[in-house]
């Protein structure tokens, strides 16, 4: 197993080192001048001049490769242009919010999916069996900037059950900005009412991640759960006299590795994905920089946001892969051989 | 002047989708005309102590002279939290523009300075005794010295400030309480720049040189961080990206006239969703709502629109390099084939103003007796017919991508050119990539954009931008009667011995145009009806002493 994750990790070293590359090079591709767009629409040739002497960009292409890479190795991912901010502390101030709100979505997701699957699993008619599909089907196609502003709608506007859906909420002056996200600010705080307020103001956005990515994960648990049931294992348990409870536990130990692996894509998806519900609920995240950054032609942002993002997905599926093989042990062998 | 950052200053994300989904929402909650607090103004309750806005964005940095300065979120909170030498006073707002209050741009009072006088290209500053900074350091003509060299080695903004529109040359200490401006001539738009500009207002120097380090000689990464100015607010909480709280200061040198609001400014990426928060009274102001959620707000009681007559206007800027466009009758032609009133309809829901003059109009010095160019084709085609493109040419407009509106605007320009024989091919493009081929390349014969700048409220500044050499002028507008109207202007320091220059600007601005005005935008702000006193600053900030909330 130590062997098995030492080389997953080193593997993780040339495609980092390519994903740099090729992300200087797609940013050098975008057809505007960094040192205008710093140096603000009324800045002389002078001074525009000056910037790209500040930045690096009147040095040749490799030269500005070999130092975009020894910057990257230090740590410092340049200075935004819109917020005027280092990058990183840009990127390290939003990510926890982002984290806070994927990974809520992804376990609220998760736990509906495996419920749904384990509920409608080898139903081929019947109200759960239409429920499922329903949920199978439409949770792909109604995208998120639709699901989240009808939750507002119900929940906010028609049902005031939530908060006021803009941004997180359990912030305060007795709750430090430790981590900028409330939720974990508050928890660090130890402050009750905080926390309910974040996790309230967390809800709705939540909800929306998991109804709107859960379905791939329903759709592989079901799938899953109705391929392990049909195995011969499972009848003999029965045959045997083995309990329900027991007969489901060797199927879901069983459905599980797929369903995990899933549940690792949807969430490696997410880190940079759930821009449109970060807008939607003024998350204050990582998304929304990342279009802020776009929209602006922040070059160095741009830059931060895709080496930050890939690393953490990258990060995530090796995670995965780690869990799957300590799950499963055949993996290890199969990848050995 | 520097002109506002266009995708914080209209809220950030534009994206349809979920524009799309939200206007379901906005429709649902706000168009019905009824709020479920329903709390309209009500004079027997007793002001409120806070007061919370949703803004597109909030401040990312505070440092007022950073090169992110411009950003309208960062300098809202610069202008309340540093205080200028002078100030303009207010007076009344248009009742039918919703009330509120509005610069006086002739009317300059003082704040950190008691008095100033002029004399032999100087300018001498009487700076006020007792007042304290942030960190209870004393006010002094140290500090203005320290601000004007940082601006001078951050060579951004407020260096361009100094010299451009201020003219100055060197500042001094004369003593703790004085201070001299040195000048390059009379230097009239001086005070004028002070009372708006936030890059040159005075920094806490005593605090900020705690903060200087080897690699960083002017604390721009504290000052980024943390205010050190002597204004009315401090920053009680700020959790960046989301949200900023500023407090009143009891020790603010004007505290006593000042409102004693507490303001929490939460950033709400999608209007519709301000909006939303503000009809459910979730917020008491909704900044940067678009023209149809203004008009659904309007219809609702518990709310207000408040619009100022503002210096955000939709410009036409021909490159006079295009030799097709250079004709000075080819030009006053589109500018009398813009169906102007068409576009403020369709367009702006009536949000928007005929422009007759290139000044906005709430600037001191402005006149429209000049203008010539009401919308007429019959005398556009009578201009072009004695253009010399008599047959008519072939151009492209850009205009920023992200900028839906602009697009029906253009849509609206193409039809009504191409009936004076100009084919116009829309080209829209990003806003980023625009910039660097407007100001940088040249490259584009005729350019729109609906930009808001942190002017100088004084005539004479269309000068500093488009006379010889002007900071604006990346079109390639030359004029000799221009020029020699800019010069007259910068030697007469009284307005009243200004103001035949000024007229004369303008006139050579509208005779030869280096603009085609489409229309001017109101700076509109929609408020719950029991916020009262809402003042304009031209840049777009909000200031909050005057504000009350009943």
């Amino acid at each position: 197993m130590v062997r098995y994750a030492t080389v997953r990790l080193i593997t993780i070293v040339p495609v980092t080192l390519a994903l740099m590359i090729l992300t200087f090079i797609v940013t050098q591709l975008l057809p505007t001048n960094p040192a205008v767009v710093a140096a603000g629409p009324l800045a002389t040739p002078e001074q525009v001049a000056q910037m790209e002497a500040r930045l690096g960009l009147d040095k040749s292409i490799p030269e500005q490769l070999v130092a975009f890479l020894g910057r990257l190795f230090t740590g410092d991912l340049g200075q935004s242009i819109g917020t005027g901010n280092a990058v990183i502390e840009d990127l390290v101030r939003r990510l926890p919010s982002t984290m806070v709100l994927t990974t809520s979505g992804v376990l609220v997701g998760f736990v509906l999916a495996i419920g749904l699957a384990v509920v409608t699993a080898n139903r081929e008619r019947g109200v759960l069996a239409s429920v499922g599909k329903t949920f199978g089907g439409l949770g792909s196609s109604v995208p998120d900037f639709v699901v989240g502003p009808i939750l507002i709608l119900l929940f906010y506007v028609a049902i005031p059950v939530f908060p006021v859906p803009i941004g997180q909420g359990g912030s305060g002056a007795d709750v430090p900005a430790v981590t900028g996200a409330a939720l974990l600010d508050a928890v660090i705080a130890g402050n009750g009412g905080a926390i309910v307020d974040a996790l309230t103001h967390l809800a709705l956005p939540s909800l929306t991640l998991a109804l709107c990515y859960a379905a791939p994960i329903y759709r592989v648990a079901v799938s899953s759960i109705e391929e392990i049931s049909r195995r011969r294992f499972v009848d003999y348990v029965i045959l045997n006299g083995g309990s329900n409870k027991l007969r489901w536990r060797y199927v879901l130990e069983n459905a599980f590795p797929p369903i995990l692996t899933m549940s690792g894509l949807v969430y490696g998806l997410l880190i940079g994905g759930a821009v449109v519900v970060e807008a939607i609920f003024s998350w204050g995240g990582i998304g929304e920089y990342a279009v802020e950054s776009i929209t602006g032609n922040d070059f160095f942002a741009i830059q931060g946001f895709v080496m930050v993002t890939a690393v953490l997905s990258m990060l995530i599926y090796l995670s995965v892969d780690l869990i799957h093989a300590w799950l499963d042990p055949r993996t290890i062998k199969r990848s050995a051989s | 002047m520097s002109k506002v950052d266009s995708r914080r200053r209209r809220g950030g994300l534009r994206l349809a989708c979920v524009a799309l989904g939200l206007t379901v929402m906005t429709t649902a909650c706000g168009g019905g005309g009824t709020s479920s607090t329903g709390d309209a103004a009500d004079s027997g309750k007793p002001a409120k102590t806070s007061m919370s806005v949703a803004a597109g964005a909030i401040a990312e940095n505070i440092d007022p002279d950073a090169p992110s300065a411009v950003v309208v979120a960062n300098y809202q909170t610069v202008k309340n939290v540093y205080e200028p030498l002078v100030r303009f006073g207010y007076q009344a707002n248009d009742a039918d523009l919703g009330g509120g209050l509005k610069l006086d741009t002739q009317k300059v009072e003082p704040a950190l300075a008691t008095s100033w006088e002029y004399a032999d290209n100087a300018w001498t500053f009487k700076l006020r005794e007792g007042v304290k900074s942030h960190a209870g350091n004393e006010f002094t003509s140290a500090d203005v010295v320290w601000t004007y060299e940082r601006s001078k080695a951050l060579a951004a903004t407020g260096a361009l400030l100094w010299t451009k529109f201020m003219g100055v040359s060197a500042v001094e200490a004369v003593d703790k309480y004085t201070v001299k401006f040195t000048t390059d001539g009379a230097s009239p738009m001086l005070l004028a720049t002070m009372a708006v500009a936030s890059y040159v207002r005075p920094i806490d120097s005593t605090e900020a040189k705690k903060h200087v380090t080897a690699d960083d000689k002017w604390a721009a990464k504290w000052l980024g961080e943390n205010a050190a100015g002597f204004g009315a607010y401090a920053i009680s909480d700020w959790q960046r990206p989301r949200s900023i709280t500023l407090q009143p200061r009891p020790d603010y040198w004007d505290a006593a006239n000042s409102g004693n609001l507490a303001v929490t400014t939460q950033a709400v990426t999608n209007p519709a969703q301000r909006l939303n928060a503000l009809t459910k009274g979730d917020v008491d102001i909704a900044l940067g709502l678009t023209p149809q959620q203004v008009t659904t707000a309007s219809q609702n009681d518990s709310l207000t629109v408040v619009k100022f007559n503002a210096n955000t206007r939709a410009f036409v800027y021909p490159n006079l390099d295009d030799s097709n466009i250079a004709d000075v009758k080819v030009r006053q032609a589109m500018w009398t084939a813009v169906p102007t009133k068409d576009i403020i309809e369709r367009v702006y829901n009536g949000d928007a103003f005929e422009l007759k003059s290139p000044v906005s109009p709430y600037i001191a010095g402005y006149t429209d007796e000049f203008f010539r160019y009401d919308h007429s084709m019959e005398k556009a085609k009578a201009l072009m017919a004695e253009s010399s493109k008599p047959n008519g040419f072939k151009s492209e407009l850009y205009y920023s991508s992200e900028e839906p509106i602009l697009q029906q605007v253009a849509e609206i320009l193409k039809s009504s050119w191409a009936q004076i024989g100009i084919d116009i091919q829309l080209k829209a493009e990003p806003n980023a990539q625009l910039q660097t081929r407007n100001f940088n390349n040249h490259d584009i014969p005729l350019y729109m954009e609906d930009l808001g700048a942190t002017e100088v409220p004084d005539a004479c500044s269309i000068g500093a931008l488009w006379a010889k050499g002007g900071i604006a002028n990346s079109n390639n507008y030359h004029d000799d009667t221009f020029n020699k109207a800019f010069e007259d202007c910068l030697d007469q320091v009284e307005f009243a011995d200004r103001e035949p220059a000024m007229k004369q600007l303008q006139k050579a601005a509208i005779d030869n145009p280096m603009v085609i005005p489409i229309v001017g935008l109101y700076s509109t702000t929609v408020i719950r009806s029991n916020v009262q006193n809402l003042a304009f600053d031209p840049s777009g900030a909000t200031p909050y002493r005057t504000v009350t909330v009943k």
